[in-house]
């Protein structure tokens, strides 16, 4: 009989602590912004998950898998930097063309035979300086961010025709060629890179008194500009960071295609602002994080990778990133 | 017995080493296939352009013919060069024994031909030719080409306007994405065949029929004595074509490619002619060049695939639909044309 | 009364917008644990008074002391370093940070050095509990995020980190308008415990009743002019009224 009693004890204690658990949980499913956060990681185990049940002998192999770490990387970079801006409530269209810019500037320096180094640093100030510009007139000029960085796609894409004359230069280097190609312990150096953008955005972000002025100015600006954060120094900032990144996108873009192309590609972009909004950062600032569009950023090229290793027509693929991007976005309710 | 036992051994030598020189005279490694085991991928450029998507047809109803299998993949737009690469080295990662590439720029695709060939599968490049340097510097290798000579197309197409307009006219270009060799050869060949004629541009229209509107509207309103106009590609011609007709005037204006949109404009007169490509045989090329490679035989190294000038002279026999998905017309050209392929494939 | 008695003394200031006047020469004074209160109607200059001690306008005249002693300050972080915090209407919270990052809003404490400053958020953390606790506020986490607090639970935050970063005055628009009756008296106790802390507290409010609950001096504008300055002990609603409406003129 006592051992029964205990037991029933035990048996009322833990189900009581389960139902806790279980509230707790009910608790976190109903609040949209545990989603905005985790819908991403989710949506990512279920696209990997997919496509490894339906075809594992091809989707599974470390070859693959390669693959899309390299396909992921040049959209890393880009989506770190696209992500401090739309955290300040802000937007930058121009990223693939600064790309476009900081390559081609990098294709002049070096058929002019400057240093790889110094060619890699000329791509990032280039891509600096964009920003910069779009900072500037953002910022001080109070213009509209989705207007000035509309304009600035076509300045710099302009300008990187400009600067190349309309032709490609044809970028031969050994190291570029193992940057792009080689790995180690499996892991592609090209991933390598972006992840260490990635570290360094989140730490930039989280731990740091301007990432902190970051969240403020796309939260509230009138509040942060209340409490003294300038407004004005932040917003140059983000966008400063974004065509700096841009810039070192050109680099890794050179790697992989072998030359510097004048032509803007405007898929950067696109999945750029997919992968932000996938990633649970909400397009009125203020809240977010850099591994979210990192994440959402994977699972946009396994989507890409899995629908052609599967054979499905590209016509449907347009059509599933699309859907994939819409269907996240509304379930992630970030309202203000 | 003895007479016996040497013609064996002498039978025996000569099938070992028929055997053998049949081995090397191949052009790669790859044993031979049977017909129902050949799996090919094909990553050609954007499917937005319907030359692409000619290409596709014939790749896939070639290879339904043959009894391969074929899978064929585009980029996801056409100026995405990363995204396509990103594509290729997809498919490369699969078990397929032979590609087709059309690269969007000369470059993009080398590093991923060069991990295919470090598989030691086969690579057919079609239409836009991959830059041999970036090549050589990935350790790619293609075996064969089969593209139109499209510098040799242009300039048909210059001698032909030359000779419609008369001689020290001014004619204005349009030109597709900047930098593309494509492009540049059609125009410079225009130029070449178009003797004795000043030019206007060219100018970049992207391969896209809005921009060319745009552009030749400016060109038509800075230039009152334009009297034709060449657009590296049919989808810009019929930008062109707009601009003229709202703008009333009655030049010539040739397109590139032949896609069923331009040869509908060509029996309707807003477009002159067209310098018809055959994206079809381009296709079917292909896919006869892997299966000959996947047999064990030897590819030719490369093939000029035809091009025919199509105006209100021979539209009608153009038009006549041979698809047999009712696809589209054009397939292939109304005269004689160079298959090398078809010959070598054993059955 | 000595004038360094005094947290904070306006003499005769002075400001004009265009060709209205909105200033016309108002002295005012507040001292270190007393609620003084500014009344008076739409139009009477009291944010105008008010965001020139905070250092949003600078007086076209006149002179502002604290602590005895003449201060000029253009703008509002200045106005801060001379240890006046403001509670704005709008509370300037962000509310997707969470309370002790709020409390911590541009003065955050990092650690290391050069270009490798750090959040010390352990510091920041233990700095806001005690922030809240010193004015007996509760909340149960300081890391949730502010936009899960209630409206009076927000005010209490605002005004514990003007409590917590002011060391001369700490001035507050309309607290406890946007509150419920539970929420005011809450807040009105939070207000109570602010002046054993030593500081001076400036209050704007159209509630006569909460002033006279309140305040220890209260001062009537009119139209930019100094109607009154009255301690509330001496005065009633009636009275106020009539000075605020201009029933009843000059020094009460």
């Amino acid at each position: 009989m006592k051992k029964r009693g205990n037991n029933s004890d035990a048996l009322a204690k833990a189900s009581a602590s389960d139902s806790n658990l279980i509230s707790n949980l009910q608790v976190k499913f109903k609040d949209p912004f545990f989603w905005s956060d985790w819908l991403v990681v989710v949506a990512f185990a279920v696209v990997i998950g997919f496509f490894g049940l339906i075809a594992p002998a091809e989707f599974l192999t470390l070859w693959n898998l390669n693959n899309i770490l390299v396909a992921a990387s040049i959209p890393t970079i880009i989506v770190v930097g696209q992500t401090f801006t739309v955290l300040t409530a802000g937007i930058d269209l121009s990223v693939s063309s600064t790309m476009t810019f900081g390559a081609v500037s990098f294709g002049l320096a070096f058929t002019n035979g400057w240093s790889l180094w110094k060619c890699c640093l000329i791509s990032i100030v280039a891509g600096a300086f964009v920003g910069l510009l779009n900072g500037l007139i953002i910022a001080k000029r109070k213009i509209n961010d989705f207007i000035v960085t509309l304009g600035m796609l076509s300045v710099a894409s302009g300008a990187a025709l400009v600067l190349s004359d309309g032709k490609p230069r044809q970028i031969i280097s050994e190291s570029l060629s193992t940057l792009a190609i080689n790995d180690k312990f499996n892991i592609p150096y090209l991933m390598m890179v972006a992840f260490v953008i990635v570290l360094i955005g989140h730490f930039t972000l989280f731990h740091t008194k301007f990432g902190t002025h970051v969240l403020a100015t796309g939260g509230d600006p009138d509040a942060a500009r209340a409490m003294g954060i300038s407004i004005v120094k932040v917003k140059i900032a983000v966008y400063v960071i974004s065509g700096a990144l841009a810039g070192v996108a050109g680099i890794l873009a050179i790697s992989r295609i072998g030359s510097a192309e004048p032509a803007a590609n405007t898929a950067i972009l696109l999945n750029s602002v997919a992968a932000v909004v996938l990633g649970g950062v909400s397009l009125f600032g203020g809240r977010g994080s850099i591994f979210g569009p990192f994440i959402a950023t994977l699972l946009l090229q396994s989507l890409l990778n899995g629908l052609t290793v599967i054979g499905v027509a590209a016509y449907y693929q347009y059509l599933s990133i699309g859907l994939v991007v819409i269907l996240s976005a509304s379930l992630v309710r970030t309202e203000k | 017995m003895k007479l016996t036992k040497s013609i064996k051994v002498v039978l025996v030598a000569i099938s070992a080493s028929s055997l053998v020189l049949a081995g090397t005279t191949t052009g790669n490694a790859a044993p031979k296939k049977a017909l129902k085991s050949i799996r090919i991928a094909a990553v050609v450029k954007g499917l937005d352009n319907p030359f692409f998507i000619g290409i596709k047809e014939g790749i896939e109803e070639t290879a339904k013919n043959y009894g391969v299998f074929a899978n064929v993949q585009a980029a996801p737009g056409l100026n995405d060069d990363i995204g396509q690469a990103n594509k290729l080295d997809s498919l490369a990662g699969q078990n397929y024994d032979c590609y087709i590439v059309i690269p969007i720029s000369s470059n993009n695709l080398s590093q991923a031909v060069g991990k295919i060939t470090k598989k030691k599968k086969t690579v057919i490049n079609i239409d836009s030719p991959i830059d041999s340097a970036s090549l050589a510097a990935a350790g790619g290798k293609v075996t064969s080409f089969a593209g139109t000579d499209n510098f040799a197309a242009g300039k048909a197409g210059g001698a032909k306007m030359v000779a419609a307009i008369g001689a020290g006219k001014k004619i204005g270009l349009i030109a597709g994405l900047a930098g593309n060799v494509t492009s540049n050869a059609r125009i410079d060949g225009f130029k070449a065949g178009a003797a004795g004629a000043t030019f206007v541009g060219p100018v970049n229209a992207d391969w896209d029929t809005t921009k060319a509107l745009d552009a030749a509207n400016a060109m038509i309103t800075a230039n009152k004595d334009l009297a034709g106009f060449f657009a590296a590609n049919d989808q810009m011609a019929q930008g062109v074509g707009k601009a003229l007709k709202a703008a009333g005037l009655k030049i010539p204006v040739y397109g590139v490619d032949g896609i069923a949109d331009a040869l509908a404009e060509v029996k309707a007169g807003s477009i002159t002619a067209t310098i018809s490509q055959y994206p079809y045989v381009m296709g079917k090329m292909g896919v006869e060049a892997c299966i000959i490679a996947a047999q064990g035989g030897k590819v030719p190294a490369s093939t000029i695939t035809p091009y025919y000038i199509i105006d209100s002279s021979n539209i009608s026999a153009a038009l006549e639909n041979k698809s047999t998905r009712g696809y589209f017309p054009n397939q292939t050209p109304p005269g004689a044309y160079n298959d090398p392929y078809t010959a070598l494939i054993k059955k | 009364m000595t004038n360094d008695s005094f947290a904070i003394e306006c003499k005769d200031i002075k400001m004009s917008f265009g060709s209205v006047e909105a200033l016309k020469g108002v002295s005012i004074y507040a001292k270190p644990g007393e609620v003084t209160a500014i009344i008076g109607d739409n139009g009477a200059g009291k944010s105008t008074l008010i965001k020139c001690i905070s250092g949003v306008y600078k007086s076209d005249q006149g002179a502002i002391l604290i602590n005895g002693k003449e201060v000029n300050f253009t703008n509002p972080e200045e106005s801060r370093s001379f240890g006046i915090e403001t509670v704005y209407q709008t509370l300037s919270l962000i509310e997707d940070l969470s309370i002790w990052q709020n409390l911590f809003l541009n003065r955050e404490i990092t650690k290391g050095f050069g270009p490798f400053k750090v959040l010390n958020k352990y510091k920041m953390k233990d700095e806001a509990s005690k922030m809240l606790k010193n004015l007996d506020v509760y909340i149960p986490s300081i890391k949730s995020r502010t936009r899960k607090l209630s409206g009076g639970q927000r005010q209490a935050v605002a005004i514990c980190r003007a409590a917590g970063w002011g060391s001369s005055v700490v001035i507050m628009d309309e607290p406890t308008a946007a509150l419920g009756v539970r929420e005011t008296a809450k807040v009105e106790e939070l207000i109570k415990r602010m002046k054993t802390q030593g500081l001076a507290i400036l209050l704007i409010s159209h509630n006569f009743d909460q002033v006279l609950r309140l305040a220890d001096q209260i001062w009537v504008m009119r139209q930019g002019e100094l109607m009154a300055g009255l301690r509330a002990n001496e005065t009633s609603g009636d009275e106020l009224v009539a000075l605020i409406t201009g029933a009843k003129s000059g020094r009460g």
